[in-house]
């Protein structure tokens, strides 16, 4: 062998490694930041974390949502690496700053499975151990296809210098040109077109039938939706209105639903695929069996803190809730990876900066009297049939792990220790017990801690430390059948909406809004829109509250009288519909008095539709979208009522409208007390609803029954109806050149 | 009838008869009302109440007229926000309600019945509750209706018997009986307890009759203007209005000279030479009236039309009442720019025209556009418009005779063809025929159309309950039957029209001219106008006295409806009087004419009876021309000598005409 041979086959690795580390994660993304530097004015910064929320429902279901966020410092078109580019392009085609799309099959059930958004705290191991709060779970849960996106209405300088002129031309007398086509209601033609370029190409991207949405189903709410980056849950004030340079647009397609060929191009878009990471979990045989299921795609324009656009963040979510107990021979409830996905997670997404699966420990329902078990682990001690095991458990994490790795000897075969230990060869034998010693306290600590937090995190980046492939099993050894509880702890509140009435013509839409809290009062947005063809009739909108009755001993709680009367329905927005143009949308601000339910009723005609505007299946219905409704503020110091919570101290129901409402005032001095008949304990107040921000509520949408006409009658309609005028109007000129003359034969 | 040219109460039908038949029907109508259920079944049924009309679209238009949509952004021209010498109250800009697409009434309407619809809106909320304003209001429109159109009969009807010179023996009962078929007719109550603007049309437009009948140009045009902003169509009336008006100015003016010189004859004889001359010729003043009446109305119609364009605009821009009228008027006027504020339009009327909304009803319109290929659609909403709006001119020129009769005919057509029919219009078409009782003893088939109407008013319920309630039938059965509904309709337009002609042949018959002129040879022609006139006196007279055995001609062919069982002897008499009157009134209109002396007046007393003999005679001969009616000659001949028996008796109720 010639030197020169064997010189070039040591440099043979060389490139391989070079290829190879272009293929590893952080010294790409690295390496190409360093790249982007000499492009762009500020680093490329850009991270993809996964994470998978398991939840056990109290029903025996089993809430699964998977995650991926995509951070992007990147404004341009091209310079990004993790930004699915599909996406991001046809946003910024349509000057978008905010895009929210959910595509949803099923419904979900607010009454036993609570708020899909959990939120957490989370330690940033990395940095200080910092606190951050995550939420987990996705909100937009409507089934069938919701899309709203804020977008631009032009370049800041065109707006404001049209508006100038508007109102220059209204204010002076002589009324200068104004811009025709802008009505009150409808949506500036340029916006429009960005509306329709956005649902068009994501109908393309995603194999929905988004390209269906247009003046007729969008609406432009005042302020029930508002921009993620702001805050996100809508004030009482009217601050909440957009200003004029950008339009929020909402529309439902509730008769959409979701298959496979929109999970396709969803798994697509992410930077692994489906092939590896939790990603590779999304099978659809499995997830499209699941009672619910939904995706959910968000992308958000961030700005900086200067004001200047500050990246992207894609957002992309997919939810499903199992039914583990229910699809089963054996109604267990236990569940496992594998079970509910088909396989166990093998690989992990390398360009993941963080990927996380996070099992939260069954919270139990309420086995009928309640009483105060506030935790899971409370609930574990008195019962201990509902003992549940999971297998794994987290590994330890990185940061415990070396240090633990450190001292232990046995398992000598791992790198680190060879790296880290030689130079503790000396002090061997001393050390050794120590390091055993505190090895196992760590152990047993970290299992403790897992043992005692309500939910388990494990970390999907380092599967080897669950031997390659993780399969999280939670099974209930002692429960040999799952009971269905009999009462589920409801949400603070619960909204529901159908359609009554018999006959095509007209029905009435009948909503009810139920506060579960008892002692505090909450108010919510009604967020309602309508397709045209279902003509409400306001006049007819009808509130009626029908409270829970208390009793003052046994209940120790008191109601005033002012509570129920003073109005409910506080504030009511609406934009009318136009027929075959525009929909109706009304924005209600209702508050719900303590423990009560607020039934709202409101008449409407259905519009008899022309023969081509029915569907194919004109005898299925319409869909009428579901209603939204939005939980205004936090319920307030609930923490505070449970304290002084007693039996011989009544405290009243706390009358949560803002101060300066005359009635009320008025009322208070009046002290008319309600007196009740009693059934709950005291100690029940906190404990009988599920804490917890809901942000928004879906209602079921609805099939409303339109009168078709005879789809085959039309050319018969047409000649009857001709012929008919035809008679009376040749009859008519008869009539009028005839002239009645003798005739002498 | 302020000014009203029969100061005699004697003329009037009487008082008490009519006073019973309002109260009753307004009683009827309370209880109706508050009673039963009815209105509430009622108000949504299609055959009253169409989306243009509806009570509960009313009230949604007076509710979101109060509390008016919020703008995503101020729109460029709200009376609030436009202008901060107007805006007050509100500091956010509200628009018009009439951005909603689900409200057709006519702005006109919102600050009339603001404050009923108040307190029906606030019973309907407290349900138990029961208001009586809106039944009040919506009955009192009933009856004003019916006051009106009882009116236009006793106007017509005294008119008629001026020229013939007869006032006692015509039948008292008929213009009451006219309001009571109206108020009692199933279709008016149905409507009034529907409580639909329908009645409130009806009312306007009769009112407009009315004005048109008494030659009352100013509140002619104001109210026909008002209709036509109400529901558009009466447009297609103006002018048969304007000529009813022209017609009846002239008329009037002739009428009230017949009667101001038959005073002068009855109470004091001359003495009053001058004071007639220095009023000027009659066909001078009569022709002025009408042209003044004609000119009034020509510039009258389109200005009152503009201003109340222009109050609905100011009115719809003014949601929520926020300016005072007069100041919301001015800011729409200044503040707005005419482009701008036109949305009502677009919603009161265009919803008429392009027949947007396809509830069913009872027209032709709504089956035919839910089903038409959408590439002829705009063709089609042409041809029906332009093919009801042909009726005009030709109903005008054809009639230009009788502009009641046309009116009449228009109604009919209108209710049949319009865009959204309701059985008001047919009981206004009903209510108007009811005053040509004359025609009805030539119908053809006047059986077959009321059996269709019954039919109808029975099976469309029953479909319409088939196809969208039980769900066992389908669109077509509505269909049908609004099919038959406008047959029904049309075929008792065409058979008034056809007996309308019939009975201008029995007038104007070619009679042998020659031997009235015979008869009247030493007179001049205005003479033989007046022998007929006198003629008719007697005639009229004779038939009174006769009783109701001698004119079994009338009912020979068809079957006794109301009007015509009470009206049979009446009713030839008045054809008589009605032909001969027409002549005179030709003759008297058609050419110059010079007051007449005194001395020609004693003259034409002694004519008068031998004219009488000899209209006899003429009378004889045309009957038996009549090939149809072998026996009416017989009766004739009965009637003749019946007259000789009872002219002692007659003499007492016969006021001649001494012109």
């Amino acid at each position: 062998m010639s030197k020169g041979m064997k010189k070039s086959l040591l440099l043979l690795p060389l490139p391989i490694f070079l290829i190879f580390s272009l293929l590893l994660p952080p010294p790409t993304i690295a390496s190409l930041q360093d790249e982007v530097q000499h492009h762009h004015p500020h680093q490329l910064e850009e991270s993809f974390s996964e994470s998978l929320l398991l939840r056990p429902l109290p029903d025996g279901r089993l809430q699964s949502s998977f995650h991926f966020t995509i951070h992007s410092n990147s404004n341009s078109t091209s310079h990004f690496n993790l930004l699915p580019r599909p996406l991001v392009q046809l946003v910024q085609h349509s000057r978008a700053s905010e895009v929210h799309l959910s595509l949803n099959a099923g419904r979900w059930r607010y009454e036993s499975w609570g708020d899909p958004v959990r939120s957490f705290r989370v330690e940033d191991h990395g940095q200080d151990g910092e606190w951050t709060d995550q939420e987990l779970g996705e909100d937009s849960i409507a089934s069938g296809a919701e899309l709203w996106a804020i977008l631009d209405v032009e370049g800041g300088e065109k707006a404001t210098s049209a508006d100038r002129r508007r109102r220059n031309s209204s204010s002076s007398r002589t009324g200068l040109a104004v811009d025709d086509e802008e009505g009150p209601f409808t949506i500036p033609s340029k916006v429009y077109h960005d509306w329709k370029s956005l649902t068009s190409s994501l109908a393309g991207l995603f194999c929905a039938s988004l390209d269906a949405l247009d003046q007729r189903t969008t609406v432009q709410p005042f302020r029930a939706f508002r921009r993620k980056s702001l805050a996100s849950v809508p004030r009482i004030d009217g601050e909440g209105r957009r200003r004029q340079p950008e339009r929020l647009l909402h529309a439902f397609l509730p008769s959409e639903s979701i298959c496979t060929e929109n999970l396709t191009p969803f798994l697509k878009l992410l930077p692994c695929k489906g092939s590896a990471g939790l990603a590779s979990l999304l099978d659809p045989h499995s997830l499209f069996q699941a009672a619910f299921h939904g995706m959910a795609v968000h992308v958000l324009k961030k700005t900086a803190p200067s004001g200047a656009e500050g990246g992207y963040e894609v957002t992309m979510s997919f939810q499903a809730v199992f039914s583990p107990a229910v699809t089963r021979d054996i109604s267990r409830r236990d569940w496992s990876i594998r079970s509910l996905f088909g396989k166990p997670l093998a690989k992990s997404c390398p360009l993941a900066k963080e990927s996380t699966i996070r099992v939260m420990r069954p919270e139990e329902a309420d086995p009928g009297d309640g009483g105060a078990k506030a935790t899971a682990q409370e609930a574990e001690e008195t019962d201990s049939k509902h003992r549940h095991q999971v297998e794994p458990l987290p590994a330890l994490p990185p940061w415990l792990e070396t240090r633990s790795k450190i001292g232990s000897r046995e398992d000598a075969s791992s790198r680190i220790k060879r790296d880290q230990g030689e130079d503790e060869d000396e002090d061997e034998d001393a050390a050794d017990s120590e390091w055993e010693e505190r090895n196992q306290m760590i152990q047993l600590e970290w299992r403790q801690q897992v043992e005692r937090s309500p939910d388990l995190v494990y970390d999907a980046k380092r599967l080897s430390a669950y031997n390659g492939s993780l399969d999280i099993q939670m099974t209930w050894p002692e429960e040999l059948n799952f009971e269905y509880p009999k009462s589920v702890r409801p949400p603070p509140l619960t909204a529901s909406r159908i359609l009554t009435g018999h006959g095509q013509e007209r029905g009435k839409i009948h909503l009810t809004l139920r506060n579960n809290l008892l002692t505090e009062d909450q108010r919510v947005i009604y967020f309602e829109q309508l397709p045209w063809f279902v003509k409400p009739y306001l006049h007819t909108l009808r509130v009626e509250v029908r409270a829970d009755e208390f009793d003052e001993e046994e209940d120790g709680l008191v109601r005033f009288k002012d509570d129920l009367t003073s109005p409910v329905l506080e504030k009511l927005e609406y934009q009318p519909s136009v027929p075959r143009q525009r929909p109706l949308e009304i924005e209600a601000e209702i508050r719900l008095p303590a423990s009560s339910e607020v039934h709202l009723w409101m008449d409407y005609d259905n519009e008899f539709l022309r023969y081509a505007e029915h569907p194919p299946d004109a005898h299925r219905g319409f869909d009428i979208p579901p209603a939204i409704v939005f939980p205004l503020e936090e319920p307030l110091s609930r923490s505070a009522k449970g304290k002084t919570l007693h039996p011989d101290r009544p405290i009243r129901a706390r009358l949560g409208l803002a101060a300066g409402s005359k009635g009320r005032r008025k009322n208070d001095h009046g002290t008319q007390i309600q007196k009740a008949t009693m059934k709950r304990k005291a100690s029940d107040h906190d404990h009988h609803v599920t804490r917890g921000r809901i942000k928004r509520i879906y209602t079921l949408p609805r099939l409303v029954q339109l009168a078709t006409p005879d789809f085959s009658f039309c050319y018969m309609a047409i000649i009857f109806s001709s012929t008919v005028i035809a008679l009376i109007f040749g009859s008519v000129l008869n009539g009028m050149v005839r002239r009645f003359t003798d005739i002498y034969i | 009838m302020g000014e009203s040219p029969f100061p005699l109460a004697s003329r009037q039908p009487s008082r008490p008869t009519l006073y019973l038949i309002l109260s009753s029907a307004f009683i009827l109508r309370l209880l109706l009302f508050t009673r039963t259920q009815l209105p509430t079944s009622l108000h949504q049924r299609p055959e009253l109440a169409t989306p243009i009309n509806g009570f509960k679209s009313l009230l949604e238009a007076h509710y979101l007229h109060n509390h008016p949509p919020t703008p995503i952004q101020p729109p460029s021209y709200t009376l609030s926000s436009s202008s901060s010498s107007y805006s007050h109250s509100h500091s956010q800009a509200s628009v018009s309600a009439y951005h909603s697409g689900t409200i057709h009434h006519s702005p006109l309407l919102l600050p009339l019945l603001s404050h009923p619809l108040d307190v029906h809106l606030s019973s309907l909320r407290h349900a138990s509750s029961q208001e009586w304003v809106t039944p009040i209001l919506w009955s009192a429109f009933d009856l004003l209706s019916a006051y009106f159109l009882h009116s236009i009969c006793t106007v017509t009807q005294n008119s008629k018997l001026i020229r013939q010179g007869v006032i006692w023996p015509w039948d008292r009962s008929r213009s009451n009986l006219i309001a009571f078929l109206y108020l009692f007719n199933p279709y008016t109550l149905a409507s009034c307890l529907a409580r639909s603007t329908s009645p409130i049309e009806n009312l306007v437009f009769l009112t407009a009759t009315f004005c048109a009948a008494t030659a009352r140009p100013l509140s002619m045009a104001i109210s026909l203007s008002f209709s036509i902003l109400l529901g558009l169509y009466p447009i297609l009336f103006a002018p048969l209005f304007l000529l009813l008006c022209y017609r009846r100015a002239g008329e009037n003016e002739w009428e009230m000279e017949a009667t101001r010189l038959r005073h002068r004859s009855i109470e004091a004889k001359g003495n009053d030479g001058g004071r007639s001359r220095r009023r000027g010729f009659l066909s001078d003043r009569i022709r002025k009236r009408k042209r003044l009446a004609l000119s009034v109305g020509l510039v009258t119609l389109p200005v009152s039309l503009v201003g109340g364009i222009i109050l609905s605009r100011a009115i719809a821009l003014n949601p929520a009442n926020e300016l005072s009228l007069p100041r919301a008027i001015a800011a729409s006027i200044h503040e707005v720019d005419w482009r701008h504020g036109w949305e009502w339009a677009e919603r009161v009327y265009g919803t008429i025209i392009l027949a947007s909304d396809h509830t069913p009803n009872l027209g032709m319109w709504w089956y035919f556009f839910m089903e038409i290929f959408e590439h002829f659609r705009s063709f089609f909403i042409l041809t029906f418009n332009i093919h009801l709006a042909s009726y005009s001119l030709p109903v005008l020129i054809k009639y230009r005779r009788d502009p009641l009769f046309g009116l009449t005919v228009l109604s009919g057509l209108v209710a049949v063809f319009k865009s959204y029919p309701t059985v008001a219009d047919h009981s206004l078409f009903l209510g108007l025929l009811s005053l040509h009782g004359d025609i009805f003893q030539y119908m053809r088939y006047p059986l077959v159309s009321s059996l269709i109407y019954i039919y109808c008013t029975f099976l469309s319920p029953t479909l319409h309950h088939l196809w969208l309630s039980a769900g066992s039938g389908n669109a077509n059965f509505y269909y049908a039957i609004t099919l038959v509904w406008a047959l029904g309709g049309g075929m008792l337009v065409l058979d008034a029209m056809w007996s309308w002609g019939r009975l201008q042949w029995e007038l104007e018959r070619p009679t042998p001219k020659s031997k009235v002129s015979n008869a009247s040879s030493a007179a001049d022609k205005n003479g033989g106008a007046r022998l007929q006139v006198q003629d008719d006196g007697a005639q009229v007279a004779a038939n009174g006295g006769q009783g109701a055995g001698g004119d079994s001609r009338h009912h020979d062919d068809e079957e006794e409806e109301e009007e015509e069982g009470k009206e049979g002897d009446r009713g030839y008499s008045s054809d008589e009087s009605l032909r001969d009157a027409k002549r005179a009134e030709r003759e008297l209109f058609g050419e110059e004419q010079e007051e007449e002396d005194e001395e020609t007046r004693t003259k034409r007393t002694r004519v008068e009876t031998e004219s009488a003999n000899g209209g006899k005679g003429r009378r004889k001969e045309a009957r038996t021309s009549v090939a149809e009616e072998g026996k009416a000659s017989l009766v004739e001949e009965k009637t003749g000598k019946a007259l000789g028996e009872e002219q002692s008796l007659d003499l007492s109720e016969r006021i001649v005409v001494q012109i």
